[in-house]
């Protein structure tokens, strides 16, 4: 049943454009590769159409079923799974070490030869996407981070992040956004605890190597990300209450704005009912810093709001680089790079702030009385 | 054909934890990784089964004392030190510090502090009230989330009127009693060396290291009494509640503990043959090989199961928790989760569906997906249920040799017409009765 693996011929070529990051292999059983497809993130698309392309991953191809992609993973113990970001559509596989070249195989045929059968598209696709949609949005604190996106970036990073039904699309849409997005250069693998050589040999004998590469006289013309400050929204409903305060800021801020949720948290007094968080998510053309906090007792959540944007006001412009050991545990802790932090700015002027409250918002005060 | 290797691997052996036990009984281990974060924590081999029901919860309480002292939230705001807590049946991870790899130095000296200020800690009354509230909240919410409060009211019906029965997290009630002495009582009996594992997890968790920092912790030698003996009894338990969406079932059988080696491992890959089920929230729920996933899949019987095993030193349970918002369909989903346990018994089970749950076993057991934090938790859990830590490659070749007769042998002796524990909640009306269920553990016909 494998034995075509090795035996498969394409071009030994490996395309040059395909970047390859590769974690120095470690004692562990366990590999893991992680695709990211640049460009079919979902600011990239019309609405819902990136999560659509992501929903439709590891179905039928030309070479395989997606009834025998499963079974033989599962015989070999390997799990795959396909997700979108506002950036990028991400291919994930973790199997045993020596499945190496299975899964190099799988994660190519995705990209290379999916089928994007129109009944595939309304059996599996949409009812799933929908579903995942679904699901999120039960939850408020996504529900205001997804809201905070829209009103600090409007277009681009603004569009949801999943597919809400409001356009609707057919598998043909999927198809021809796909042979659009994946070309070589777009492409980029991560592996962990794999050895690069074999790495490198198996994709060159993968599909990957079928992938084309991007068409010269493509032009780059795309509009840069606008951002937008002093917004405010507020959406009313019954449940757990989420207060999130945000700022769009330049990519190159990135690692300042972790130290100035580090100082935000700090000043933070620890609290039982409420969940706190202080991030600053990296995107390829800004970053978002914000601060969520969620609780089921409203007046916990204003009083938190307050000391929050309290302590933003007092971290403008003052001296941030006491706060250094705790923005790097939070975001170590939130899977973050903190290696920008030790030559990161340590003292920034903060701009008005974004405000979304999802749930008993009469109680939360307005962003102009904080 | 599988296993053949395509290509060399690697030339370095494979991951193994680093065990050092000192002459007072401490024991030291580590595992080096490449994490984001690292851990290290100190565990007691002690948790809800070293209780007594007058002072249930007070493992977790004494950690949640911990964790939320100003020396932790003093740590964390000046060095990046997060100090959780954590609780199991034969564990108590009081203090368990994650930290960005580097920081080792601060970490190791925040675990130092918070144990030889211990005793002061838990001797603040005032404290201890307010802390005692909050542990007690949690463990009502705990109350809240079905799939734990389900598991959990299946071991209390299991093994009733042992400790092992006693809550994992306590009981609001039992809590809200708790005073300094009972705390005081509790780490003077069990804060004993033989008694303590220091555990490493992370990028630059250096053995030596971390043996040197256990030398100097706070730490009185002795040994704690031995767990009382404990004993299986088949039972149901039911909480009823017509307001929850779904029907939430557990049942499980009574199997030996984690010291009977091959046992262990045949009882691991039964339950990963019929593993997980999750429905709608995966896309390729349809193509799955698993009969019973196919089963409850074509029929829209449940949303989720999953099957476990839960090995503690001297006996186990193993078993599933299922759910389902087809309430009128309960009885033909638990007849026919039953009826595919009978399939180990009878050795219908395919190859494909063995290879599959060893295979998914391999990489569950070798695999990292967890956090630091909860890497160092797995390792304490398994030394003190097993008395050792296999490497790697141990683990591989101990699932290796699990054949489809060791499944059968394992399953008629362990499955086949036993005496069962079951909790269920929610919209249970259509759960039958202990007896209807009971049968299902044999067959009329073979």
């Amino acid at each position: 049943m494998f034995s075509k693996i090795g035996a498969r011929s394409f071009s030994t070529s490996l395309p040059r454009a395909l970047k390859i990051t590769s974690v120095p292999p470690t004692a562990s059983t366990v590999s893991s590769l992680k695709v990211l497809v640049k460009g079919a993130g979902a600011k990239d698309a019309p609405s819902g159409l990136a999560h659509l392309l992501a929903s439709s991953a590891f179905l039928n191809t030309t070479s395989k079923s997606a009834l025998r992609l499963k079974r033989e993973s599962e015989l070999l113990g390997g799990s795959y799974k396909s997700s979108v970001t506002r950036d990028a559509l991400v291919l994930e596989a973790s199997f045993l070490k020596e499945d190496l070249p299975f899964f190099v195989n799988a994660l190519g045929s995705v990209l290379a030869e999916t089928s994007f059968k129109p009944h595939e598209f309304d059996e599996l696709t949409v009812p799933f996407a929908t579903h995942v949609a679904e699901k999120a949005e039960g939850d408020p604190s996504f529900k205001a981070l997804e809201e905070l996106h829209a009103i600090s970036y409007r277009r681009g990073l603004g569009q949801p992040l999943y597919y809400d039904g409001t356009k609707s699309f057919s598998s043909h849409d999927i198809s021809s956004f796909a042979k659009s997005l994946f070309t070589s250069d777009k492409i980029e693998i991560i592996a962990d605890n794999v050895v690069q050589e074999d790495l490198t040999k198996f994709l060159k004998e993968s599909p990957f190597s079928k992938l084309p590469s991007a068409p010269k006289n493509q032009t780059v013309s795309k509009a840069s990300q606008k951002t937008y400050s002093g917004v405010e929204s507020r959406i009313r409903q019954s449940g757990e209450t989420v207060a999130i305060v945000g700022i769009p800021v330049a990519s190159s801020d990135v690692s300042t704005y972790q130290l100035v949720a580090a100082a935000v948290y700090s000043a933070l007094p620890d609290s039982f009912g409420a969940t706190v968080k202080a991030t600053v998510v990296p995107y390829e053309e800004s970053g978002l810093f914000s601060v969520s906090i969620a609780s089921w007792d409203v007046s916990e959540v204003s009083d938190l709001l307050k000391k929050a944007t309290a302590a933003l006001e007092k971290a403008s412009g003052s001296s941030l680089a006491k706060y250094r050991p705790l923005a790097a545990y939070l975001a170590g802790a939130a899977g973050e790079s903190v290696k920008g932090l030790e030559s990161a700015k340590t003292s920034v002027k903060i701009p008005k702030f974004n405000l979304v409250v999802v749930g008993d918002i009469d109680s939360v005060p307005l962003a102009d009385e904080l | 054909m599988l296993s053949r290797r395509l290509f060399s691997t690697s030339t370095a052996k494979l991951a193994r934890a680093e065990v050092t036990k000192l002459s007072n009984g401490l024991t030291i281990i580590t595992k080096p990784t490449n994490s984001k974060l690292s851990s290290i924590g100190v565990y007691l081999n002690s948790g809800s089964r070293a209780e007594n029901p007058y002072n249930s919860g007070v493992s977790t309480l004494t950690g949640n004392v911990l964790k939320n002292s100003s020396i932790a939230r003093k740590a964390l705001l000046s060095s990046g030190i997060k100090v959780s807590s954590t609780n199991d049946k034969e564990l108590s991870g009081i203090a368990v510090a994650s930290f960005v790899p580097g920081n080792f130095k601060d970490a190791s000296s925040t675990l130092e502090t918070l144990l030889k200020d211990s005793s002061k800690l838990v001797a603040d009354e005032f404290t201890v009230k307010e802390e005692a509230a909050k542990t007690a909240a949690l463990a009502d919410e705990f109350e809240e989330v079905p799939d734990k409060m389900v598991v959990e009211h299946m071991t209390a019906t299991a093994f009733q009127g042992t400790t092992l029965a006693l809550p994992t997290f306590g009981k609001a009630e039992t809590l809200s009693t708790l005073q300094a002495v009972d705390l005081q009582d509790f780490l003077g009996k069990n804060l004993l060396s033989s008694n303590v594992a220091l555990v490493g997890y992370g990028s630059d968790i250096d053995h030596d290291a971390l043996v040197k920092v256990a030398s100097k912790l706070a730490i009185p030698s002795g040994a704690r009494l031995a767990f009382s003996p404990t004993s299986f009894l088949g039972s149901d338990v039911r909480m009823r509640d017509d307001n929850m969406p779904k029907a939430y079932v557990a049942i499980s059988a009574k199997i030996p503990g984690a010291r009977s080696e091959h046992d262990f491992y045949t009882g691991l890959v039964a339950a990963h043959i019929n593993g997980q089920f999750l429905g709608a929230d995966s896309l390729y729920t349809s193509f799955e090989g698993s009969k019973l996933s196919q089963l409850v899949a074509s029929n829209g019987l449940g949303d989720y199961y999953n099957h476990f095993q839960l090995a503690y030193s001297d006996i186990g349970l193993w078993g599933v928790y299922m759910s389902s918002p087809a309430i009128s369909y309960l009885d033909e989903y638990v007849h026919f989760v039953l009826k595919s346990w009978n399939r180990f018994s009878a050795g219908t089970v395919t190859d494909a569906e063995l290879q599959k749950g060893k295979q998914e076993l391999k990489l569950a057991l070798t695999g990292s997906n967890a956090s630091a934090a909860e890497q160092t938790k797995a390792l304490a859990l398994e030394y003190f249920a097993r008395g050792f830590l296999p490497s790697d490659e141990e683990i591989l070749q101990s699932i290796d040799t699990v054949s489809h007769k060791d499944l059968v042998n394992w399953a008629q002796k362990y499955l086949y017409d036993q005496d069962i524990a079951l909790a269920a909640s929610g919209q249970i009306e259509d759960v039958f009765d202990y007896g209807r269920i009971r049968n299902d553990m044999s067959m009329m016909r073979w």
